[in-house]
């Protein structure tokens, strides 16, 4: 199930909301989160259902294992075997069939048959969360939760189950202990503005991008260097638009329930530098890589060549995160490579005027968006070809051309949905209604998924 | 977190016999006054919801953009796709004489021109070619002809790749929703297929290009002969003007072309079976037949054969046609003497090529003796 379509909107959303508002003690509520959350994630194949419950309940047991013992080497032993366990999980439906290909063509002869597995959708995201869990209470961050109930909210919360944010347990641990509060007005207010402003990202921007901009890159060989600028300018705006506005609708989503979700993105086309786009890009997946993956590489302890070691391999694995193909990882190991290069230059470069740094970092970003986006390497070689090598060919459609410079624009002058004022103000209420109801024109005129469900 | 209530202690002072009132504040929990405002802010979200599907219902029905709904308008229709003209025109053609010759087809069969065919060829042409057409709207304009008492000796179809596929490109010619209103149907079927058909985006434009159009009206883009022709008025204009880009108009449609075909590997056995039938019926009918296979622009042909099965069903479409009896591959302007130029856009020749393409169909009709 997705957001913008119809059985959510008009079906599951209502009655899930109603059931648990009218549901009065924590147990009640927990439940229904965790059972609406199985709906939603089996309305695409519900026997994917049993890996996310079994996940869900490894991790909850070696919760508990390690709350109850004082034995730091059997806490790290059942923390190995458990990050383990999940890793092996990821590493047979997302990455086996890849790097068993890899192999077979790199070595003709090695007997590694292909599995025929489909990866289950938002795989990668609730890995994240429950290895984030598991090593936060081994490391005394977190308590382990007793309810089981509260924890299977936690993981299959369905606003940020598919695609994020990825929420640690400590960021809503609070609003989990409080969830039989009544329904706050302000959260409601918030709740419904963020829904509204991410569904307006989603189906009026990301969707009419898109629009225009597949069928260009159905052939990158047929456009010319400009048109090939535009479609790279394009694909970026449409990610940035998808992507946060889900996020957007999973904070709003979060609200409605009582439940506070982390900010995923602060204007990050706005970023003065690699780093600090990272800071403000996928801000719950950048700051678990630099706090489970980076950090516990040693971060910059070690000195500058293992720190720009560090940061390179956290960006190659966070490229691999992203999908089981070496285009992701050529993107990982781009941005390590421009971020230790930022590291090396940070004298001069902080010197360099900041919207000089913005217009710099964000080309760069867009540059890096070409490989992400691109099928294979062929496709990535042939767009930044003719991105670069000037060459006459078509145009991307001035219909693209006019959205890019829209949402250009919204992304230089409009502040993120964070910064919004939301007043409780009924006005607000009405006017999210009336923009709900246009953004139902947009969802009927055909179907669409968020581009992250794939990762 | 507790809140604050204000509390006028009338019923001490009635007690204590006190005309004034005292004033004390009392902690109360938040639920106790949070409840009603967060039902005031539910239900004016879904007022404000509901008034702007209402409005929009309202205006769709007025405006009648596509003419879905039974009754006047003043607003004028969009998204014609000619029907209800070439119906018109052939009537009015019928009136003044035989029908000796009818050109059927889509789009680019349109822009044919039925009054230089009869030139090389005598008698009288009409065209009935029709927008994203179908096998079956071939069918469907032959049998009108017949039925309107007309005995077409010779009959072009051309034919392409997109006329034999299985999904439906377009459904404005069937006026779904007026066909299920004259029915007497249930409330809610009606509803559904109301809202199904219209709460679209793109409904919502055709509704404000209607308006639009109400408010500034401008001259038709394109425009028909009496024969039927197809007559690009304003493309026409802008070559003459010198404003025309054939590149911009190119990058606007090129990639769309390809969505048509993607995933399509064979050809419809419906609309080839509507093929067959169209042509038998027309032989029944004492016709002489020509069938032609017509193709996009060679960038564009190039564009739709990579990564789709376009080549292969371009080669199916053809075969097809040989079996029919007289056919001529005209799909890639190579075969009649076309350019890459003479196009109004990636999927539709101008009037040179038609003129090319003319010639060539008249000669296959005079080698047979026809007319």
């Amino acid at each position: 199930m997705v957001f913008n379509s119809n059985i959510f909107l008009f079906a599951f959303l209502p009655v899930t909301f109603a059931l648990f508002w009218a549901a009065r003690d924590k147990t009640q509520r927990y439940l229904l989160l965790a059972l609406s959350g199985f709906v939603f994630y089996g309305w695409w194949d519900w026997r994917f259902c049993w890996l996310l419950l079994f996940s869900a309940l490894f991790s909850f047991g070696a919760g508990l294992l390690i709350d109850s013992t004082s034995d730091a080497r059997q806490k790290k032993r059942i923390v190995i075997f458990s990050v383990s366990v999940d890793l092996a999980i990821l590493g047979v439906f997302k990455y086996y069939n890849f790097f068993a290909g890899t192999l077979r063509a790199t070595f003709p002869g090695v007997p590694l048959p292909g599995l025929e597995v489909v990866l289950p959708i938002g795989i990668s995201f609730y890995t994240f969360h429950t290895i984030s869990y598991v090593i936060d209470v081994a490391a005394g961050r977190v308590r382990a939760a007793r309810n089981v109930f509260e924890y299977l909210t936690y993981v299959n919360l369905f606003s940020q189950l598919v695609a994020g944010p990825i929420v640690r347990f400590r960021q809503i641990e609070q609003d989990l202990e409080n969830i039989d509060g009544p329904l706050k007005p302000d959260w409601l207010v918030r709740g419904v503005t963020f829904f509204a402003a991410g569904m307006i990202k989603k189906v009026i921007i990301a969707d009419q991008i898109a629009h225009f901009l597949n069928p260009a890159l159905a052939d990158v060989g047929l456009l010319g260097t400009s048109g090939a600028w535009v479609a790279a300018f394009a694909y970026s705006l449409q990610l940035y638009f998808d992507f946060s506005g889900y996020s957007d609708m999973a904070v709003g989503l979060g609200y409605l329930f009582g439940l506070r979700i982390p900010q995923n993105f602060n204007a990050p086309y706005r970023a003065c530098g690699i780093s600090d786009f990272w800071r403000r890009w996928h801000i719950s997946l950048s700051s678990w890589l630099r706090d489970y993956l980076y950090i516990g590489l040693g971060g910059n302890r070690n000195g500058e060549w293992k720190t720009y070691r560090n940061l390179m391999l956290t960006m190659l694995l966070g490229g691999l995160w992203h999908g089981a193909n070496w285009t992701f990882v050529a993107w990982g190991a781009y941005h390590g490579a421009l971020l230790a290069l930022e590291k090396v230059w940070q004298a001069p470069l902080s010197k360099v005027p900041q919207p000089i740094a913005q217009l710099v970092t964000y080309v760069l970003v867009v540059i890096g968006w070409v490989p992400f986006r691109s099928d294979d390497f062929a496709m990535a070689s042939t767009w930044l070809n003719r991105m670069f090598v000037p060459q006459s060919g078509l145009f991307a459609p001035s219909a693209l051309f006019g959205w890019v410079i829209a949402a250009l624009a919204i992304v230089a002058t409009v502040p993120e949905t964070w910064h919004l004022p939301m007043p409780t103000r009924r006005l607000l209420a009405f006017s999210c209604g009336v923009a709900l109801f246009f953004c139902c024109l947009f969802i009927n005129e055909g179907k669409s998924v968020f581009l992250y469900y794939q990762f | 977190m507790m809140q604050v209530i204000t509390v006028r202690a009338r019923a001490r002072a009635k007690r204590l016999g006190e005309n004034n009132t005292s004033t004390v504040t009392l902690p109360v929990p938040q639920s106790g006054v949070a409840l009603p405002e967060v039902w005031v802010l539910g239900t004016q979200f879904l007022v404000g919801a509901a008034l702007a599907a209402g409005l929009y219902f309202l205006a769709i029905y007025i405006v009648n953009p596509v003419r879905d709904f039974v009754g006047p308008s003043i607003f004028p229709a969009v998204r014609s796709d000619y029907r209800n003209e070439k119906i018109a025109l052939f009537d009015a053609f019928a009136q003044k004489g035989a029908v000796d010759g009818l050109i059927l087809g889509s789009s680019r069969s349109m822009l044919l021109n039925g009054a230089r065919i009869s030139a090389l060829n005598g008698g009288r042409y009409f065209n009935f070619g029709l927008a994203s057409a179908k096998a079956e709207d071939f069918l469907a304009a032959l049998r009108f002809t017949l039925r309107r008492g007309q005995k077409p000796k010779h009959i072009v179809i051309g034919v392409d790749v997109e006329s034999l596929r299985d999904t439906a490109a377009h459904g404005d010619s069937i006026h779904p929703l007026r066909e299920i209103a004259t029915g007497k149907p249930d409330p809610l079927d009606y509803a559904r297929a109301v809202i199904g058909r219209t709460a679209t985006w793109s409904y919502a434009q055709d509704t404000a290009q209607a308006v639009y159009l109400r408010l500034r009206p401008r001259p038709a883009a394109v425009g028909f002969a009496a024969d039927g022709t197809l007559q690009y008025l304003s493309r026409d204009a802008q070559r003459a003007a010198g404003t025309f880009r054939l590149d911009a108009e190119m990058s606007g449609c090129i990639a769309n072309c390809r969505k048509k075909i993607d995933g399509t590997t064979e050809l419809s056995k419906i609309q080839v079976r509507y093929l067959r039938q169209t042509v038998r019926e027309a032989r029944g009918a004492g016709a002489d037949v020509t069938l032609w296979l017509t193709g996009p622009h060679p960038r564009t042909a190039e564009h739709m054969a990579a990564g789709t099965s376009y080549t292969h069903l371009v080669s199916q479409t053809w075969e097809l046609l040989q079996k029919q009896g007289v056919a001529v591959d005209l799909h890639d302007p190579s075969q009649y003497g076309g350019t890459a130029d003479g196009w109004y856009d990636c999927n539709h020749f101008d009037n040179s090529h038609a003129r090319l393409i003319e010639q060539i169909l008249s000669r296959t009709l005079s080698d047979r003796g026809g007319q």
